[in-house]
């Protein structure tokens, strides 16, 4: 069992700019620059080699190269997969970009490590199974929870679920009844933009997703509800799981594109990463990667929006100064600085979000002890920094960094970037128009 | 070695619990570098406080267990790997930054606080800290210092030696002491300086920080041979111009970048980056100087970066380029030979035929300013035969720097990586003299043992043979007395009795070098003298013209303010009568202990200084003169003395004083 366990970890294929290596050759490549060091949450919190993404590399390399046990490194391996966020700013600060991230992923489902809570796990795969019933079982939550049965119910709800309801905004509502309550069509004949809400803007924060509708609505936006991305299931299931799911997407963007390179817009800074690598998912089906190659392509996030402005010395509507879609990935965050900075002209915004590297999906109080002291820590230099505002690129992002400052920092206000940038090319008062009583009430 | 149980067990008393591990795969993690090196500690300690190193030192000490101190272990050298087994003491939780002071111009921080976190906090308060090694984003202060690792900007503002004030540092017998350029006595901190943790610990650190210049102007010149930019460096400094930093890549370098991320380079043969800072009216003036120079050096493109997102994307590339040539293969071994800027053309025409001979794929980059380069060599980690290659490679171009009047490091250090190499860079008295310093700081060899000094170098290092007359006159008066056993005190007057040993003879100026900007002088030779020389040749030196003594004794009395830092070589009879010969006209130098920093204030209790290069400029400097009277010798000095000196035979007015 675990010689085969071994062996599974060394031929486990990692795909990365370089191409698909097997785990084994993959980690020969690091040349132990230690380029990644300080890019890693987990590391900041305890500065020790094992928990470092060159020494994750490295233990790998030593258990592939037989230097090790597979039972002398178990304990450890355990420790340093469920200690990862996920966030791959070790990959981004690597020299050969080598994916650090998904060798730990790697690990975990050869030794089939559960990272979330078995309840959550069983969300999510309705959610990626059925949608139609996870879109009820949250509607039934949510009620739960306005009329604070969730709070009641406390100490027989898991974890995760209690979190959730501790950080959630008062008056969480889904997205659909947003829409519904404001006449808006979902789903046009001859839509122009396709929007792909995250889970936090459909149930969590529904706000998120509305306002982002709002941005587009010109363009006859089409709104992709209970269609997965596949980037949980890539995370926590299995890889087959997440193919499928991204070939669900893929099979709808085609569909509703109709022949059209049609643009996908999301509001998760997490989601796009996982979009705009969609091709790389796909690396061993060479026909499907080339599908995902012109739909990842075409997937634009919400700063990439063509939103114009008026000019106050011209009086004429401009286009913004910049855009992600110029920048790589790993860029983006820089970028989105950059739009917020030069186009709101003024210094007192703050970006936030590479220091920040929250795990994929928001799901922070499922993770390792490390990330609620990272998080801690991050909060700790806002404050030295005596910064007010903060634009984060996930919504999970903001609420998890505003419920971290409620009791170190409560000037601090954390907002999906969204709210940055709302208001080009349309006026605050149509918005609070269409918005009405709902925003009031839930903006607490 | 086993670690007694009962060393552990304290050990995590005074760390606390789950500070100490033994396990395998810890260890293993905890026994590499960036560097091939890899030795397993026996037992790693996370220390989380300052407060617990003297103790734990202390107990180590007590105990005869050898340590390792481990910051980010971002060195090339293999100068953290635990080759003698012991304990690694994991000191990276050490990283506070406690106070900037912008009035008086220092920062205090811990050795651990990251280089680039300290230049961040320092940015909007209009302030740098000068020295900028390329990995500042991850290596630390302390580590910095333990190397004398300073980057390109050390042309114009020092080393990180020259950019530290103080440090609190422990020695192996577990006791703090604090260290600071203008102690009486040696420059111990000079000293500690460069020696990878053998000496000892840095325990704090308080860095010089700089007000950021007003105005610095980025330029991007190629050139159609490497030969023509490294011949426009040799010029530019020569006429007297002193950039911020000047870095040069060849045409592999800059295909590898461009491929890599598109920085906007020219396709040319070499690239040079060059950068001036002060004032707009001073940066105008040497923009004229700068673009003469490279024009009449058969430049090609001449561009000057004009806004500050320009000046990023040049340095982009730059920074991008051990990225860029890692993406070409799966590993890079780096080189950091360095050798007088004059020397660089026949320097790179040799590594560049060594790299042909071998049919390896390398790049050549290098802070042109101080002739210290970087080829960096792409290749198969996985394959033994390549691996092997690699290495004789590197060594070679080391030999080849060494041949060139050079080094084989100026900032990465020696550690066990290099450690054979310093046998061929130095003689064995030489060597000998580095043994004796380890000893007086370490007698039982616990702090990073085993690195910096080759094993049985009395066997492998050849012995210097002296040329000049009146140096081997004088060698061989002292080993007279040696054998005697009769005392000698230094002097420079010409008709001295015993115990008097005049230097008068030592009155050559050897050598004024107006390419690489240094002067070589016999001790022997009086200041003002020297003064009138140099002026002569119209250039200066940090010289004061009141100091009425000889070179030898400015420098053993430490009696000019700055001239400590102005040292680049030196060479001294020891009381036994080993000549020793350290640096040399080398801006950067980081093999072995800095024996400049030993020899200056030492008020000749270590031994005679015979000959001395030092930096002169080609305007007029500054000079203050600090009048110094012989003083308490400190536990340090007295326990060099007694090592290099054991039968106290080079008397000196310090030791005198104190009854010894």
């Amino acid at each position: 069992m675990k010689a085969s366990s071994l062996q599974l970890i060394a031929q486990e294929k990692v795909t990365g700019p370089k191409g698909i290596y097997t785990l084994q050759a993959s980690v020969l490549q690091c040349t132990r620059c230690n380029a990644c060091v300080q890019s890693c949450p987990a590391y900041l919190c305890k500065p020790q080699e094992l928990f470092s993404p060159r020494g994750r590399v490295q233990t790998l390399r030593l258990l592939t190269e037989n230097k090790f046990t597979f039972a002398q490194c178990e304990p450890h391996l355990k420790e340093l997969s469920a200690s990862c966020m996920y966030c791959a700013q070790c990959s981004a600060a690597c020299a050969g970009q080598l994916p650090i991230a998904l060798y730990m992923r790697a690990v975990e489902r050869t030794l089939n490590l559960k990272r979330l809570p078995a309840s959550l796990r069983m969300c999510l795969g309705i959610y990626h199974t059925y949608p139609a019933c996870f879109d009820k079982l949250m509607r039934f939550l949510l009620i739960l929870r306005r009329f604070k049965i969730l709070t009641l119910l406390t100490p027989v709800l898991p974890k995760w679920l209690r979190h959730a309801n501790k950080i959630l905004p008062a008056q969480s509502i889904p997205l659909r009844r947003i829409l519904k309550q404001n006449g808006f069509n979902a789903a046009p004949e001859k839509p122009n933009l396709l929007y792909l809400p995250s889970l936090y803007a459909q149930y969590a924060d529904a706000q998120t997703g509305w306002q982002t509708l709002q941005l587009v609505s010109a363009k006859k936006p089409y709104v992709l509800f209970g269609i997965s991305s596949g980037l949980s299931e890539y995370l926590y299931g299995p890889l087959s799981k997440a193919q499928q799911a991204a070939k669900r997407l893929l099979v709808q963007w085609e569909k509703s594109a109709a022949g059209r390179a049609l643009p996908l817009l999301t509001d998760s800074i997490e989601i796009y990463a996982f979009l705009k690598n969609y091709p790389l998912l796909f690396a061993a089906l060479p026909g499907w990667q080339q599908r995902a190659q012109k739909f990842a392509d075409q997937v634009i996030y919400i700063s990439d929006l063509p939103v114009k402005k008026r000019d106050e010395l011209s009086g004429k509507t401009v286009a913004p100064e910049t855009s992600c879609a110029l920048f790589p990935v790993k860029n983006i965050a820089a970028a989105v600085q950059k739009i917020l900075l030069t186009d709101r002209r003024s210094n007192l915004l703050e970006f936030e979000y590479s220091r920040f590297p929250l795990p994929t999906a928001g799901l922070a109080f499922a993770k390792h002890p490390q990330t609620e002291e990272s998080v801690r820590r991050h909060v700790q230099d806002l404050t030295r920094q005596q910064i007010a505002e903060v634009y984060c690129l996930s919504g999970w992002a903001a609420l998890e960094l505003q419920t971290a400052a409620r009791s170190l920092y409560p000037s601090l206000k954390a907002q999906h970037l969204i709210y940055g940038i709302k208001g080009y090319g349309r006026s605050q008062k149509r918005e609070r128009t269409t918005l009405g009583r709902r925003k009031t009430k839930s903006a607490d | 070695m086993q670690i007694p149980s009962h060393v552990l067990k304290k050990l995590e008393q005074l760390t606390g619990p789950g500070q100490v591990q033994t396990e395998p795969l810890v260890l293993a993690l905890n026994g590499y570098d960036c560097s091939g090196s890899t030795h397993r500690p026996d037992a790693v300690v996370h220390i989380t406080s300052v407060t617990q190193l003297e103790p734990i030192i202390g107990l180590l000490s007590r105990e005869k267990i050898p340590f390792v101190v481990r910051a980010a272990a971002t060195n090339h050298a293999g100068s953290c790997a635990a080759v003698k087994g012991g304990v690694v003491l994991n000191l990276n939780a050490l990283n506070q930054l406690y106070t900037i002071d912008t009035q008086q111009g220092f920062a205090d921080a811990d050795p651990c606080l990251v280089t680039g976190v300290l230049q961040g906090r320092l940015k909007p308060l209009g302030f740098f800290y000068a020295p900028d090694p390329a990995s500042e984003q991850v290596c630390t202060l302390g580590g910095n210092l333990a190397q004398n690792a300073s980057g390109a900007r050390c042309i114009k503002y020092g080393n990180t030696s020259d950019n530290t004030l103080q440090i609190e540092f422990i020695t192996p017998d577990g006791y703090t002491h604090i260290l600071k350029h203008d102690d009486p006595g040696p420059d111990l901190l000079g000293l500690v300086a460069g020696s990878e943790g053998t000496l000892g610990i840095i325990k704090r650190m308080r860095v010089r920080i700089l007000p950021a210049p007003k105005q610095i102007q980025t330029f991007l010149v190629s050139f159609p041979s490497l030969e023509d930019a490294v011949q426009t460096v040799t010029d530019l400094i020569a006429s007297g111009l002193t950039p911020r930093c000047i870095e040069a890549m060849d045409k592999v370098t800059v295909q590898a970048i461009e491929s890599f991320t598109p920085s906007g380079y020219p396709q040319a043969e070499a690239l040079l980056i060059i950068e001036l800072d002060g004032n707009a009216k001073q940066i105008k003036q040497d923009t004229l100087t700068l673009q003469k120079i490279c024009t009449q050096n058969h430049c090609q493109l001449f561009t000057q970066a004009l806004s500050e997102e320009e000046r990023q994307s040049i340095w982009h590339g730059r920074q991008a380029a051990y990225s860029a040539m890692a993406a070409l293969a799966p590993n890079v071994a780096v080189a950091d030979g360095t050798v007088p800027r004059s020397e660089l053309p026949r320097a790179l025409q040799q590594v560049r035929q060594i790299i042909d001979k071998y049919g390896i794929q390398a790049s050549l980059l290098f802070h042109a300013g101080d002739g210290n380069f970087h080829p960096q060599l792409i290749f198969d980690a996985s394959q033994p035969t390549q691996t092997k290659r690699i290495q004789q490679t590197l060594q070679e171009i080391l030999k080849t720097c060494v041949d060139c009047g050079g080094t084989i490091s100026g900032e990465h250090g020696i550690g066990v990586q290099k450690r054979a190499l310093m046998a061929y860079q130095y003689s064995r008295q030489t060597l000998r003299l580095f043994a004796k310093i380890k000893k007086a700081f370490d007698p039982y060899n616990l702090a990073n043992p085993d690195k910096i000094i080759p094993i049985g170098f009395e066997d492998k290092a050849a012995l210097y043979e002296e040329k000049d007359p009146a140096v081997c006159a004088l060698a061989v008066q002292i080993k007279q007395r040696f054998d005697k056993q009769q005392p000698t005190r230094i002097t420079a007057q010409a008709l001295a009795q015993e115990p008097y040993l005049s230097t008068h003879t030592l009155d050559k100026i050897l050598d004024i070098d107006k390419t690489n900007y240094t002067a070589t002088v016999q001790a022997g030779v009086y200041v003002n003298d020297l003064i009138k020389a140099l002026q002569a040749q119209q250039v200066y030196a940090k010289l004061p013209e009141k100091f009425n003594g000889t070179l030898g004794a400015l420098v053993a009395t430490k009696a000019a303010v700055d001239f400590t830092s102005q040292l680049t070589g030196i060479a001294a009879i020891l009381p036994n009568a080993d000549i020793v010969q350290y640096g040399g006209k080398l801006t950067k130098n980081a093999a072995g202990y800095n024996l400049c920093r030993l020899f200056v204030g030492s008020w000749g209790a270590l031994g005679l200084i015979t000959q001395v290069t030092f930096k002169i400029y080609p305007v007029k400097q500054n000079v203050s003169l600090k009048e110094n009277t012989p003083f308490k010798p400190t536990a340090l000095f007295t326990a060099l003395k007694q090592t290099i000196d054991p039968q106290h035979l080079f008397l000196s007015a310090v030791f005198e004083k104190e009854g010894l």
